[in-house]
């Protein structure tokens, strides 16, 4: 049996008509949309500083340079903060994906007591919150700051993906396969390990996927709780204070302050943010094939 | 029955958590907040005492019998491989002043994008440095209504730092009070300034007029037009925001000192005055008739504004002028054939005004000392700022070691060497974050030396003669600068209002500027009604009662 | 009160609390972990909500604070632009949801349609790809494109004989501009969710409709939709829990000056009135009426949910 989409006959025979024409058309417009823009923006940051500057690039670059990137790379550094944000990133994702799994299975049995009550709770928390600086003096306390665990604990349960999962669990997973486990003596772990899980690896795969983009990109809190400790700096805090400061114009400055041009330096950042998820990617999108887990428990 | 368990439950969960939460804060919270009340009290020590008894200051010239540490804040800007907080200089800091004195100097970073926030934090936390700083008074007074600064004695300060109130005392005398309350503290300002609006010669030339022509707006305006006629371009236009001198040129002069109290801020703009209805009705007449960018309110960052006059589509660009600014050569990349001329002061002002400038004060950076900083540690702060002051260690900490970072040249200056890539090497902007305590840029004794090296330093190479200019255009406009008046009381409205009538002044302003000639007053004064209901009127009329009681200088 | 009645009612019983506790335990183990996240690094924080009732100054900090009441809240309300916010971030974010949505089920459906797997693919990672730019970046390329001065797509327009349209800089334009750059943004990531709910959806159901004749669409309404509808409800949700709330970032980078009739939300006043003046209890005190808000109607849209045979959030 053919997994991979719904109009496949049993025979085997694709079919194509006048729709599939409009539709590929359609998607491939909006993906073009998409794209273009990354095209200028990696000219721009290919090209240099002079027509950058007035606005000249378009979708190829004009003076070809690697001058953006060799001053990104000139700072070792950077290395460094790639590897804190991969240790990060990982460490996060798998953090996260096994606190919404269990927050999310347990949550998901109707039988269970307290369920709505603490679902609620959960919710409450996605949309009210202490501010900044409470969250600040929080950390202060713990002694987190200046250590990666400030960036890997705090936001580890995120009430939306929670309930992403959720729900994904109620509609895959029929409840008559939950009580015939149970009914043959098999405990929630089991059930949990055995069963809901390998159904639910597209769910996994696109929230796994939500955490690691959401902890590469996301330098806000960095800003703030990494201060003293420069060697944990993730990539884009770094890329951020690197165009912060070709951004600044200095007065009375008797300085050798190397000024690059901010917007090449902004160009090479996004290429940097969108790189390594184009990467991953496609070893996640294959989770996302029709119904292959489904057909394989059966068996 | 079930029901009601369950909802206190939730409630009992709640307020437990609370308890929990205010009890773990309070123990960080509790003893601060006490010491907080007392500090304003205990802050005249006790025996010896600061009520100007000679005297009566105990000496640490030998240095403090228990170890004191002083946290001190530093911009940090993320220079690439400068660890802000530990490096070759504050350790030869600590050395020089430290060890001397038995006090550990530690810097503490602040971001200097996001420096408020860093400070809010760091204060609430209680883990902010000895010294609060900033650049603009505004916020210094709003750092003041939070109770974060503690007063200081001027005495003391003269007695443990003598040479830096040497320099700095009338400054602090004149602009430190606020409130009746004496707490800021500053850093020399060294009379310099290096904006300058830049324009294509070439263009100038090429509709037959000289650049030294333009000696009023009236005559800019024709040669504006001239510009349009010959195709070449526009007048560079930006966003007026958070600028509020915009309308210097436009104002009478001699300036009456309520006048300048009553309309100049620091945070407002003064919309219904009548050099502002000049400034915007010159502004419609420039879009109106095409002289003008036509989008320039869209140019509201410095690299907009710079990429138009990169592309040649505009001739004139305002920045502040460096040695190894951008803007000439991406220019010339452009537009090979562009030549650079420095605007002459009176090409704004019109036809019997004044080219009138903000005086800056003659202070850098602004200060006070942390409300929860003890006596001694203060004490060391003044002698800290006072082993700053002395030329030696300054000029050390500005140019680093002879021989290796620098040489001196036959002028007496210190020339940077730019390859030197030893244990001694600089920060990118030469360490000022560290000297910026004592004094806001280089300043050698000698003005010719000074001079020459400000050109140096301002002017890319082969372009010294726009220095040039821009120095003595400000030698000339210098008797037209006049400071900003300060009040020595907190302006409540101010704060209260100033965030929105920003919004409302720059909404206003653009409309009427692209509205068409003839309906310039009825907008204007429909504009000015809108501006004073929104709060402006309250904030006059305060104003004008502090003027009456003489709170300003 | 009634509503936490009904919320403990939904799952009152009568047996004792101690035996469910015993049947399940291994589920409340698992619970334990998230429970443990959740209340120390979101619930402890939340005293910071306090300040929303007082007179907040550092010096004096959370507890010392002077309190008074609803003072900041009515200060607040007072204020003239107050009003205007609250029109413009409830027509941005309702027309927003509208549009952004919807177009991410009809991009997943129709992706869904697509035959081969290859171009499934490319066209899917393509299409989130906005979602890395940060708005800052989004709106200056929206003014490199749109501007009417000089934008490339006005010039193009202009060559081919026609006016030039202000996309950015006329407020009804604008208006429709931010929603279009929304949906261009967001649509692609939004597929992810729903593609991944598609692919849980049992093939036998597709191939029984197969075998019963249905056409393409007919597959679509019956099957796919159905499927997934647990998925969309929850974040539709989700997302009325939002609706006085926004994204400050969006509206600000893609506003300008001279173009001000929508562009003033709650989301730039807390940015105006709160952090840039350095005013926390202002700015608590705005946060918590958006969560006040969006609480309330999350659990209206509950408890609609539920009437109509939805499973619902809570």
């Amino acid at each position: 049996m053919k997994a991979s989409n719904n109009l496949t006959t049993v025979k085997g025979m694709k079919r194509y008509d006048a729709w599939d024409v409009v539709i590929n058309i359609v998607v491939a417009l909006a993906s073009l949309a998409c794209l273009l823009p990354l095209i200028h923006i990696l000219a721009k940051s290919l090209s240099k500083d002079a027509y950058v500057l007035a606005n000249k690039v378009l979708l190829w670059p004009m003076g070809f340079t690697f001058d953006a990137y060799s001053k990104v790379f000139a700072d070792a550094s950077i290395i460094r903060s790639l590897g804190v944000s991969v240790f990060i990133t990982i460490t996060f994702t798998i953090l996260g994906l096994i606190v919404t799994i269990c927050a999310a299975y347990p949550l998901s049995r109707k039988q269970l007591k307290g369920r709505s009550f603490i679902t609620f709770i959960f919710v409450f928390t996605l949309i009210f919150s202490g501010g900044i600086i409470p969250e600040y003096m929080l950390i202060n306390s713990l002694g987190l700051l200046d250590t990666l665990w400030s960036l890997i604990l705090p936001p580890a349960f995120s009430a939306f993906n929670f309930l992403i999962m959720r729900s994904a669990i109620y509609s895959s997973i029929p409840v008559s396969l939950e009580e015939s486990a149970r009914i043959d003596g098999a405990g929630h772990f089991r059930v949990l390990f055995n069963i809901v899980l390998p159904l639910s690896k597209p769910i996994i795969a696109t929230l796994a996927l939500f955490y690691a983009v959401g902890r590469w990109n996301t330098y806000q809190d960095a800003l703030f709780y990494i201060k003293q400790s420069i060697d944990l700096r993730p990539l884009q805090l770094k890329l951020y204070y690197m165009v912060v400061t070709a951004s600044e114009s200095f007065q009375l400055e008797s300085t050798n302050v190397q000024l690059t041009n901010p917007d090449v330096l902004k160009a090479a950042c996004v290429i940097f943010a969108t790189l390594p998820i184009i990467i991953v990617y496609p070893f996640i999108q294959k989770y996302f094939v029709n119904g292959i887990m489904l057909g394989a428990v059966k068996e | 029955m079930k029901n009601k368990k369950f909802v206190i439950l939730f409630l009992s969960l709640m307020m437990v958590v609370s308890v929990l939460a205010a009890c773990s804060k309070n123990n960080t919270t509790n003893t601060p907040s006490n010491t907080n009340s007392n500090n304003k009290e205990t802050n005249q020590p006790t025996g010896s005492t600061g009520e100007g008894t000679e005297g009566g200051f105990q000496d640490y010239s030998n240095g403090f019998t228990e170890n004191v540490t002083i946290e001190i804040p530093v911009y940090d800007r993320a220079f690439e491989g400068w660890n802000v907080s530990d490096n070759y200089y504050t350790r030869w800091i600590q050395k020089e002043f430290g060890d001397k004195y038995n006090v550990t100097v530690k810097y503490v970073p602040i971001s200097r994008s996001n420096e408020v926030q860093d400070y809010q934090q760091l204060l609430a936390a209680h883990k902010a440095p000895d010294i609060i700083f900033h650049y603009d008074m505004p916020q210094q007074i709003a750092y003041y209504s939070e109770g974060v600064l503690q007063p200081i004695e001027w005495e003391e300060i003269a007695n443990y730092a003598p040479t830096y109130w040497a320099n700095l005392g009338d400054t602090i005398e004149q602009y430190g009070v606020i409130n009746d309350e004496k707490i800021y503290f500053y850093a020399e300002r060294p009379e310099a300034d290096n904006y300058v609006n830049l324009i294509r010669k070439d263009w100038v030339e090429k509709v037959g007029m000289k650049v030294e022509d333009l000696t009023s707006l009236e005559k800019y305006n024709e040669m504006l037009v001239k510009w349009k006629e010959a195709g070449l371009g526009v007048l560079g236009g930006s966003l007026t925001r958070n600028n509020f001198n915009y309308n210097y040129a436009f104002r009478d002069w001699p300036i009456d000192a309520e006048y300048r109290a009553l309309y100049s801020d620091l945070s407002i703009a003064d919309f219904t005055s009548v050099a502002t209805e000049r400034w915007l009705k010159n502004l419609n007449y420039q879009y109106n008739n095409g002289l003008i960018d036509k989008e320039f309110y869209l140019r509201d960052e410095e690299s907009k504004i710079k990429s138009e006059f990169v592309a040649g589509r505009t001739g004139t660009f305002g920045s502040y002028l460096t040695s190894n600014t951008d803007v000439i050569a991406a220019t010339l990349a452009n537009n090979p054939e562009a030549e650079f001329a420095v605007v002459p002061p009176y090409a704004g002002v019109p036809e019997g005004l004044k080219p009138q400038g903000r005086g800056y004060w003659p202070f850098g950076f602004i200060m006070g000392i942390n409300y929860e900083t003890p006596e001694l540690e203060r004490i060391a702060i003044w002698m800290f700022l006072e082993w700053m002051s002395q030329p030696d260690n300054l000029f050390f900490l500005q140019n680093g070691v002879e021989g290796d970072n620098y040489t001196i040249d036959s002028d007496g200056i210190a020339v940077r060497n730019d390859d030197f890539a030893g244990e001694s090497v600089l920060s990118l902007n030469n360490n000022k974050d560290y000297w910026a305590l004592v004094i806001e840029g280089q300043l050698y004794d000698d003005p010719e030396v000074n001079r020459k090296a400000q050109i140096r330093n301002w002017a890319p190479a082969g372009y010294e003669y726009l220095a040039e200019d821009l120095l003595k255009y400000y030698e000339e406009g210098a008797e037209f600068r006049t400071p900003d008046a300060l009040f020595t009381e907190v302006v409540p409205t101010v704060s209260e209002y100033k965030a929105d009538l920003n919004e409302l002044f720059q909404e206003l302003y653009i409309k009427i500027a692209t509205s068409p000639e003839d309906q310039f007053d009825k907008l204007y004064e429909e504009a000015k009604q809108t501006y004073l209901d929104a709060g402006y009127q309250e904030i006059l009329d305060e104003k004008q009662e502090i003027i009456d009681k003489g709170n300003f200088r | 009160m009634k509503f936490v009645n009904a919320l403990i009612k939904r799952d009152a019983d009568n047996r004792s609390f101690l035996y469910y506790l015993k049947r399940d335990r291994q589920l409340y183990m698992l619970l334990t972990i998230p429970i443990f996240f959740v209340l120390v690094f979101k619930i402890l924080p939340m005293f910071g909500l306090v300040i929303a009732f007082k007179d907040f100054k550092i010096a004096k900090g959370f507890w010392d604070s002077e309190w008074v009441g609803f003072q900041i809240f009515q200060d607040i309300f007072a204020k003239r632009d107050f009003g205007r916010a609250i029109r413009n971030t409830l027509l941005l974010n309702t027309l927003d949801f509208v549009l952004s949505f919807t177009a991410p089920i009809l991009l997943a459906i129709l992706l869904n349609e697509i035959k081969s797997i290859r171009l499934k693919r490319i066209n899917q990672t393509l299409l989130y790809l906005p979602h890395f730019l940060s708005w800052v970046i989004i709106s200056a390329l929206a003014y490199q494109l749109f501007s009417v001065g000089n934008g490339v797509i006005n010039n193009l327009i202009e060559n081919f004989g026609g006016d030039r349209i202000p996309f950015l800089q006329e407020d009804n334009h604008w208006l429709l501009s931010y929603l279009l750059i929304g949906v261009w943004q967001s649509m692609g990531w939004g597929t992810i969710i729903y593609l991944a709910s598609i692919s849980s959806i049992n093939p036998e159901l597709y191939e029984a409709a197969f075998v019963d004749g249905a056409g393409r669409w007919r597959k679509v309404w019956h099957i796919t939709i159905p499927g997934i509808r647990v998925t969309i409800v929850t974040l539709l949700i989700m997302n009325l829990g939002r609706v006085m709330g926004g994204n400050f970032e969006r509206v600000y980078s893609l506003a300008n000056k001279a173009t001000t009739e929508y562009t003033t939300t709650i989301e730039v006043l807390v940015y105006r009135w709160g952090i840039e003046s350095g005013q926390f209890s202002r700015a608590t005190a705005i946060g918590l009426f958006q969560a006040v808000i969006g609480l309330i109607l999350v659990i209206l849209a509950d408890r609609i949910a539920k009437k109509l045979g939805e499973d619902g959030l809570l």
